[in-house]
């Protein structure tokens, strides 16, 4: 009995452990048997000093794969870094069938990437100095650069690298000191030392002096009358002129709108029309008046003549005027 | 310097035997299915929740001391790597080394040394079965099973308490933590956690039945044999993880 309990027991425990064993092995590795990648190369002309076999690899920073071979292209000088590239990731890829197909459609996709920018850049993984393979769309360039000989003498499928942003750094540096080191610092110097003289000699001038000595007097005085302004625009006086101020802001609107009331009772637009045929209807008259006025004068311009016959002659009323006259007038 | 030799002389012999005894191990006769499945229970079976439970407080506390120091830099998801490794290709496999010296080693070398005592290893002998064969060969068998298997149910209590503080403490979400595990562990971790379980199971096997067959002959000896079986197992097993985790670095293990 003690037997079969001993022997249900180790059952237990080899069949547990197994499990978890099984498990573990699947979680931690075998399951990456049956992942479908494509395989890429890049050539970087930097130091890949923090990447190794197993870093990352991110596409557009999503990881997508991993680093699986270092190694120095020793024609071009080159540093040539093998990735696997895994395609679950992308879901436009074919990642069915077999793998030249795989291939063949992963290729296609990348190379149209590539015209749109795609390269691979190193990239710093946080402060431990470690580096993965970044994948994006660093280039503005569509033209896509020559393979090594060496990538392409093996036919591998090659992504361009572009030079990280820490070696641009290190560019701008090394440039910048190249720029220092070539500046003649001795005549710089002798520059410096002779403006300098001519600064001394300027500031012993006597009349530096007595124009300093008269803008602190300046000084003094707008200090004094500041004073004084301030002395008499005292805040109580301030308050007080705020509060006639704001007073008469109120009288003022509150004529502003006596005026508007008023106006509104004169009924302006009604006013303003009878206004305009008043003017019209005098207008009018006037014309009337000068027309009147005119026939009025010529008819007193006829009686006057008429009262000129008369006197030249009376006989004119009874015997009407003479030929001579007549021809005259 | 002489004893040392001796006992060096003693330990290859007894080595030896063991060695001249495996053939035995494939003869169906000389099979001894009921003292394996004793010792299988002794050192896997029961040692499990001991195992469990330690390995898991050492997940949690690995998980607070890594916590401290890289919350100072904000690297913290790098707590995942550190517990994951740490607990895969050293501490698990040693922390279940170092209970089962405990439990078996001692025991071992308490359970021969009795039998010399008894005089039951000479009356073997008389009988014509080899000692070493008979007595070793299952502890042997059954050890070399079951501490890599408790090594891998301590790898797990060790990840899921790392796991814990890196939920609770740090607020790294399980999915994440989980996914980090499962992204920076490899199968190399743990099959070679698995091969240095299975060298201190031979390791400790050795010494606990070595120290039993040399034992003296009183019950005193056979208590400083079984107190000598774990300070050698001990000692054997951190010598032994010294040298397999320098080979394995040379491989790239």
């Amino acid at each position: 009995m003690d037997e079969r309990k001993n022997q249900l027991r180790t059952g237990i425990f080899v069949t547990l452990s197994l499990v978890l064993l099984v498990l573990m092995l699947f979680y931690f590795g075998l399951s990456e048997m049956f992942v479908r990648r494509a395989k890429a190369v890049t050539c970087f002309a930097e130091s890949v000093q923090g990447l190794s076999v197993g870093s990352e690899v991110k596409f557009c920073g999503v990881r997508v794969g991993e680093v699986t071979d270092i190694s120095i292209l020793s024609r071009e000088k080159l540093i040539k870094v093998d990735m696997a590239i895994e395609l679950k990731h992308f879901k436009g890829v074919d990642e069915s069938g077999d793998a030249d197909v795989r291939d063949m459609s992963f290729r296609d996709f990348m190379e149209k990437e590539m015209k749109e920018g795609l390269r691979c850049r190193l990239e710093f993984q946080g402060i431990t100095g470690m580096k993965y393979v970044s994948l994006d769309y660093f280039s503005k360039s569509g033209d896509i650069p020559v393979a090594p000989v060496e990538v392409r003498e093996e036919g591998a499928f090659y992504i361009p690298a572009v030079s990280s942003t820490f070696k641009d750094i290190l560019v701008a540096l090394t440039n910048a000191v190249d720029r220092l080191s070539k500046m003649k610092f001795e005549t710089l110097f002798g520059e410096v030392e002779s403006v300098l003289k001519e600064l001394n000699s300027r500031l012993a001038d006597p009349a530096l002096g007595s124009s300093l000595k008269n803008i602190s007097r300046l000084t003094a005085t707008l200090e004094k009358s500041a004073g004084n302004v301030s002395r008499v625009f005292s805040e109580e006086r301030m308050e007080k002129l705020v509060s006639v101020f704001e007073q008469n802001l109120v009288n003022y609107n509150r004529l502003a709108k006596q005026l508007e009331k008023i106006s509104q009772d004169m009924k302006l637009p009604e006013s303003a029309s009878g206004f305009r045929d008043m003017t019209a209807a005098a207008i009018e008259i006037r014309q009337e008046l000068t027309v009147t006025l005119q026939k009025l004068g010529e008819t007193l311009e006829s009686i006057r003549r008429l009262a000129e016959q008369i006197n030249r002659d009376p006989g004119f009323i009874f015997g009407g005027a003479r030929k001579s006259q007549r021809t005259e007038e | 310097m002489k004893k040392i030799f001796s006992q060096c002389g003693e330990f290859m012999i007894f080595l030896g035997a063991v060695a001249g005894a495996v053939p035995e191990l494939f003869r169906r006769r000389t099979r001894r299915w009921r003292e394996f499945f004793y010792y299988a229970e002794l050192c896997g079976f029961q040692s499990l929740p001991i195992v469990i439970m330690l390995c898991f407080l050492m997940g949690v506390v690995l998980g607070i001391q890594g916590a401290i120091q890289m919350r100072k830099v904000g690297t913290e998801i790098f707590m995942v790597d550190l517990i994951g490794f740490s607990v895969l290709k050293e501490l698990g496999p040693l922390m279940v080394a170092i209970i089962a010296t405990g439990r078996a080693g001692s025991a071992f070398a308490a359970e021969i040394g009795t039998m010399k005592v008894n005089e039951e290893l000479s009356a073997l002998r008389t009988m014509g079965s080899d000692p070493a064969g008979f007595l070793v060969l299952p502890k042997l068998c059954a050890m070399v099973i079951s501490l890599p298997l408790l090594s891998v149910c301590g790898d797990a209590a060790g990840i899921l308490g790392g796991m814990c503080v890196g939920v609770s403490v740090l607020e790294i979400p399980v999915a994440a933590y989980w996914l980090r595990t499962v992204d920076v562990l490899n199968i190399a971790a743990l099959t070679g956690g698995l091969v240095k379980s299975a060298v201190y199971a031979i390791l400790i096997t050795l010494a606990g039945c070595y120290c039993g067959f040399t034992s003296s002959g009183d019950a005193q000896g056979v208590g400083r044999g079984a107190t000598r079986a774990v300070v050698m197992s001990i000692f054997l097993v951190v010598i032994s993880d010294a040298v397999m985790t320098l080979l394995f670095s040379f491989i790239g293990w």
